[in-house]
């Protein structure tokens, strides 16, 4: 995977922590949580493995991060300004 | 000028029965487009064989759904040269025609083979892994199928990318804050649609 991310993906560490935290009940609460739903061609992740490479801070995990931060930062320019972690809550509240 | 399209593609795991389909559905689609279209399990298919090289060379356009490597396409699970359905050493067997590779990571190597060594066609691929969300495959089959029928149609490889690299962040966008927002796992198919238009590419 190309690409060279920060560390975090360039997220402070209380909103790598908080994304980390929403993830975890993300795939906890997922109605698919055993199936794989992400594909990556060459190597499909269940929701818990998704969140496993966002832990261990893989390159894909942290290309991840980084598109919370761009995704965040971009919104600023909205009326609804997003933190990273508030992407999570709303995939969390799609669940239910 | 004839358009005939042959749709390589394999069905071994959870990702690919999920782009096997992909290309079940553009073969219903492609008939309007091209004067014939064949879908070949290629999970059957060997290099060493016949048949493969007989489907290539009836077609004047070749599609591959399935799992890729820098230098190859895979038949077959497991890795080696033997589970190569199309590899850079094996590749000037689709001199002369239109290839579009719908897997991870075949434009860097394979397509650079293609490049030197094939002549009269356009490759299409992607640099690093392609992906897709599950539950919302249906947005991300919809994009790459309509690429490939517009390549078939006669749009040139180097518009293909530019507009499906347009496609691909116009889906991002609608994943991260628009229509699409609210699906399930928004966010994660919207990093997938980014890190997509970032690597299609032509060598």
């Amino acid at each position: 995977m190309e690409g060279n991310f920060e560390r975090h993906g360039g997220l402070s560490d209380a909103d790598y922590q908080a994304v980390l935290e929403r993830l975890r009940t993300w795939a906890s609460t997922h109605r698919r949580q055993s199936e794989q739903i992400i594909m990556i061609m060459g190597k499909s992740l269940t929701p818990h493995q998704f969140v496993h490479q966002i832990a261990e801070e893989t390159e894909f995990g942290r290309s991840f991060l980084d598109y919370l931060r761009r995704q965040s930062e971009a919104s600023v320019q909205t009326e609804r300004p997003l933190r990273p972690q508030d992407f999570i809550d709303r995939a969390i509240q799609a669940n239910r | 000028m004839a358009k005939n399209v042959l749709i390589l593609a394999t069905r071994y795991d959870a990702a690919t029965a999920r782009t096997f389909e992909w290309a079940e559905d553009l073969h219903r689609q492609m008939f309007r487009f091209a004067d014939s279209c064949m879908l070949v399990d290629a999970t059957a298919l060997c290099r060493a064989g016949s048949s493969l090289n007989e489907a290539i060379q009836a077609s004047t356009h070749v599609i591959f759904y399935g799992h890729g490597e820098t230098d190859r396409w895979i038949a077959l699970p497991g890795t080696g040269a033997s589970s190569s359905l199309i590899d850079d050493q094996s590749v000037s067997i689709l001199n002369g025609r239109n290839v579009y590779a719908g897997c991870c990571s075949s434009l860097a190597v394979l397509g650079g083979a293609f490049k030197k060594k094939c002549s009269g066609g356009e490759f299409i691929g992607y640099k690093d892994t392609f992906g897709f969300d599950d539950d919302n495959e249906y947005e991300f089959r919809r994009a790459s199928n309509q690429s490939v029928i517009n390549f078939v149609d006669g749009t040139p490889a180097s518009r293909i990318v530019s507009d499906l690299k347009a496609e691909w962040t116009s889906l991002n966008n609608s994943f991260a804050s628009g229509h699409l927002r609210k699906r399930p796992n928004a966010v994660q198919a919207g990093h997938l649609a980014d890190l997509n238009s970032q690597r299609i590419a032509t060598p």
